[in-house]
């Protein structure tokens, strides 16, 4: 049984308006995805695709326009507010920017108490003990509890984030780009912290990247998105080894290597990423695509799944 | 040893705060005046404003150390008992229209684009359309020359500044990753609002309360002249207000007392206020 | 060796905040030759933007202060420069472009009166010309459809497309030296390989000179001839491109490389090594080597005083008493 199931989510945003009804910017669209316990799958995908959106949709913070969310075999969607608050413990998540992500005036003990006392986890000693506990498991000394946000470097807030996601022992962790905005020697740390957590507890990740590299090092299996749909989604040796939608190929040879040596034939794609306002007819990605074919620019491909479990949604595939 | 010790956000910006010359000078002015308005409540100073005396425009002395009215009233205990009218009209109306703003700025803000946030833009549009003397006017004679009159019409019609600047602040602080997060955790909504966002605007409040402040205690001295304002006690604008009779006939002990007085209060608030904003600059604080 | 046509020798530069003078650069030497390309990488605060700030004569003056060396370009010291003097050298000179083109150009102007703005200046064209011109250098860049684009408002356009209008405004006075500032670092990944294909062949084209200031190694590997590494206001380590990340000899910038998640080689998952630590605030530098803290071969005397800068190799200098073999 998969931890995380996803089925048919889709987030329109606008499409109301009045007097005249405005056409909905669709930036997820119809996405099906699954996460094995303990796992990690990676969303990858560039601006505006809709990786975001998407798993903000999926711990209902944005409430999704359609579609369904299983937790562990029970439903997130359908349910009530007071329902789906209790499941909050179950998920959670890790944000981008550590200088946002706090609470400037709370300081780091109160930062994490809150989850704990929302959902009366304990009592007020015990509580004490976790945030301490929790301090230890990301890194930080216990005494830290006392100091406010702006005290800490980037790196050291990114942690004191994965300690408040941390706080009720979910089961699933959304990691909306976590390391993207540390520096690389902050960033190693971050990701073997991320790594020791999964080991340690055996959460499973939702890792949300547009840095194939650290998705490749990360992920179990990846999915790639592209307006608001996926693409293509396999293990992550099998797609790095041999991507087989035209648009993850080019994704993966517009990586800069830190290899002078190399210079593997890059595919330069033309063209900028279309607004999800109004996507293209047929494949979204065929105004782009170095393969197009006539099919392309009319009929949509279907997400198929291959043989070895990898799903490709290409007409050429 | 100190420098392990945690500073919240406060304690910066007091920091800040002490380094600067001009606000400091102006807090202590602030402070005195505060504490003549103390002496006044707590019936130690300018309790006898209303004594009429028998001498008429008596110059400055030791006995009337400003001087005497036409009526032979001692104009420093005037003056004195209209700082504390002064700091009672600025600081009730300051704190109410602060908090009636914070309130509903907080939830336009929060709940922007719904119909509650459309009733309370609608409210502030109409409130601040209405000609505020006019408004002041009819509050009076609806409340009947209630010596409150004054008050509620300014606290109803500056809190709009007030709910204005939340209302952008918390829009802006809604989106920001701390308040998915506290969402994400199961905060509920009340919570997030009162815990996370409006804690995040105090800057404005402090600043907007002192801006407040200062406004009132103005207006208070054009409604006074206007017969609007103060009811019962004396003001600085009551004090100016008589004073038009006695500058024609060449007195000006009761005007220059009380224009002055208020003049460097105002002054040192108006100083007072930039110290503070600077002071509690969030881009500051947090750099 | 013909002189560089920049040479930045030993630039110490400080600036005034309210918890004292911080020392941003501490003699700072890095030279670019004529139609060379060269990187400046390091991490965030390192202090590479402002070295370029300060070739550019951008840095404001209170808070910033040059407290030593000097800025060759062409043989003349730009430290000495009046303001008006310098007028004369951004532009037709040394161009600079930046992370975010939409901070860089005027919202209320078009693309096309504000590169014609440039071209009527420096280049002293009519303004028809210096439109045909225009439209000649979008083109260029690879923007479809210039004719029309030309008239377009900043906010109209896309961010690759905006930093491929900032490359042509750069480009189009002829520039020696080009100083690129994070160029691609806002853009995706796919419009990012566009972008520095362009640049790439513009500059080569043109034969201009380019400073890329990035903290991406892949960037530098790919586009440099000639890389200096940045730490804590210092250039630690400075080589070609190709004996740099073959055979790093800093410490740190072996550690960079390292703990660098790769996209090619064969590990995949596991513990990745890190540098230990978070880089020392500008104010707290350690009296010796920045490094040393973090440094997993530290020794005794990497704590009494800043190494200098040594050449280890023809070519391949480093500011480290111990440096890492080069095998």
């Amino acid at each position: 049984m998969s931890l995380l199931r996803v089925r048919g989510l889709k987030k329109y945003f606008g499409g109301s308006g009045w007097p005249r009804r405005k056409a909905p910017l669709k930036a997820v669209d119809g996405v099906d995805l699954d996460l094995a316990a303990g796992h990690t799958l990676a969303l990858v995908g560039e601006s505006g695709c809709g990786k975001s959106t998407l798993a903000r949709a999926i711990l209902r913070l944005h409430e999704p326009t359609g579609g369904e969310v299983w937790l562990d075999g029970t439903p997130v969607t359908g349910i009530g507010r007071a329902a789906l608050r209790a499941r909050r413990r179950e998920m959670q998540i890790i944000f981008q920017d550590p200088y946002a992500s706090l609470n400037p005036r709370r300081s780091v003990g109160q930062t994490l108490d809150e989850p704990l006392s929302v959902h009366r986890w304990g009592n007020r000693a015990t509580r004490q003990a976790r945030v301490n506990e929790l301090l230890e498991v990301v890194g930080l000394r216990p005494a830290m509890a006392n100091r406010y946000p702006h005290e800490f470097s980037g790196g050291q807030r990114q942690r004191i984030g994965i300690a408040r996601a941390l706080a009720l022992s979910p089961k699933l962790i959304v990691a909306d780009e976590a390391v993207s905005a540390l520096d690389v020697s902050v960033q190693a740390q971050i990701l073997n912290l991320l790594n020791d957590i999964r080991e340690r507890f055996g959460v499973g990740y939702l890792f949300i990247s547009h840095d194939l590299a650290v998705v490749r090092h990360l992920a179990d299996r990846v999915a790639v998105m592209y307006l608001g749909r996926i693409v293509e989604e396999a293990d992550t040796a099998d797609l790095f080894r041999q991507p087989r939608h035209p648009y993850t190929e080019a994704l993966l040879s517009a990586v800069p290597v830190p290899d002078p040596t190399r210079h593997a034939g890059r595919i330069v794609l033309p063209g900028d990423l279309p607004s999800p306002s109004a996507p293209p007819s047929g494949c979204p990605f065929h105004p782009r695509c170095p393969k197009a074919v006539a099919r392309c620019s009319t009929e949509v491909p279907a997400l198929r799944t291959m043989d070895d479990g990898a799903r490709v949604a290409c007409h050429l595939v | 040893m100190s420098a392990d010790r945690p500073h919240s956000l406060w304690s910066r910006a007091a920091q800040r705060f002490v380094r600067d010359r001009a606000g400091m000078v102006s807090a202590v002015v602030v402070l005195g005046y505060f504490l003549v308005a103390l002496t006044v409540w707590l019936g130690l100073g300018g309790q006898d404003w209303g004594v009429l005396g028998s001498d008429s425009f008596a110059p400055v002395s030791a006995e009337h150390w400003f001087g005497t009215t036409r009526n032979g009233q001692d104009i420093f205990a005037r003056t004195v008992y209209s700082t504390r009218t002064a700091f009672e009209i600025g600081l009730v109306v300051a704190v109410s229209s602060v908090v009636l703003g914070a309130v509903f700025g907080a939830l336009s803000g929060f709940f922007a684009g719904s119909w509650l946030d459309e009733g309370i833009l609608w409210l502030k549009g109409v409130l601040d359309a209405i000609p505020f003397f006019l408004f002041v006017v009819a509050v009076a004679y609806s409340l009947q020359g209630h010596p409150l009159a004054m008050h509620v019409a300014m606290i109803a019609t500056f809190w709009t500044t007030t709910g204005r600047y939340v209302r952008g602040e918390v829009i802006k602080l809604k989106s920001m990753e701390f308040v998915e997060a506290a969402r994400a955790v199961g905060v509920p909504q009340g919570a997030i609002i009162f815990r996370h966002i409006l804690p995040n605007t105090s800057h404005i409040l402090l600043v907007q309360g002192t801006l407040v402040f200062v406004t009132a205690i103005k207006a208070e001295v054009i409604l006074s002249f206007l017969g609007l304002g103060v009811q019962d006690g004396v003001s600085w604008g009551l004090m100016i207000s008589q004073s038009t009779n006695e500058v024609t006939a060449g007195f000006f002990n009761n005007f220059i007392a009380a224009s002055l007085a208020m003049f460097v209060l105002v002054m040192a608030f108006n100083f007072f206020s930039d110290a503070l904003q600077d002071a509690l600059d969030p881009r500051k604080v947090s750099a | 060796m013909t002189a560089p046509l920049l040479s930045i020798e030993d630039l110490d530069l400080r600036f005034a905040s309210d918890r004292g003078e911080l020392h941003a650069l501490h003699g700072v030497s890095l030279t670019v030759g004529e139609g060379e390309i060269v990187g400046l990488v390091g991490e965030s605060g390192c202090g590479k933007s402002i070295t370029a700030a300060a070739v550019m004569g951008l840095l404001p003056m209170p808070p910033a202060r040059i407290a030593g060396g000097r800025i060759v370009y062409k043989g003349q010291d730009l430290l000495t420069l009046s303001d008006r003097a310098m007028r004369r050298i951004r532009g037709p000179e040394i161009a600079m472009i930046f992370q975010e083109p939409m901070t860089a150009l005027n919202p209320v102007f078009t693309i096309g009166s504000q590169m014609s703005d440039v071209l009527c200046r420096h280049q002293r064209l009519s303004r028809r010309a210096a439109r045909l011109k225009a439209i000649d250098w979008l083109n260029r860049v690879g923007i479809a459809d210039a004719g029309a684009r030309i008239d377009a408002f900043p906010h109209q356009l896309s961010g690759g497309m905006r930093q491929r209008v900032m490359i042509a405004m750069a480009l189009s006075c002829r520039p020696r030296l080009l100083i690129a500032d994070e160029p691609t670092t806002a853009l995706d990944v796919t419009i990012q390989a566009q972008v520095l294909e362009l640049m790439r062949t513009l500059v080569r084209e043109e034969g201009v000179a380019m400073l890329l200031i990035t903290h991406d190694l892949g960037v530098v590997a790919e586009t440099c001839d000639r890389v200096h590494v940045m730490y804590c206001g210092r250039v630690v380590e400075q080589a070609t491109t190709r004996a740099l990340f073959a055979a790093p000899r800093h410490p740190y910038t072996r550690g960079l490389l390292e703990c660098l998640p790769r996209i090619d080689g064969a590990a995949i998952g596991g513990r990745l090594p890190t540098i230990p630590g978070t880089v020392p605030e500008l104010s707290k530098l350690p009296p010796g080597c920045a490094f040393a803290p973090r440094c997993p071969q530290v020794q005794a005397d990497c704590e009494q005083a800043p190494p200098p800068v040594r050449a280890l190799q023809a070519d391949h200098l480093a500011a480290c008493l111990h440096p890492v073999s080069a095998s």
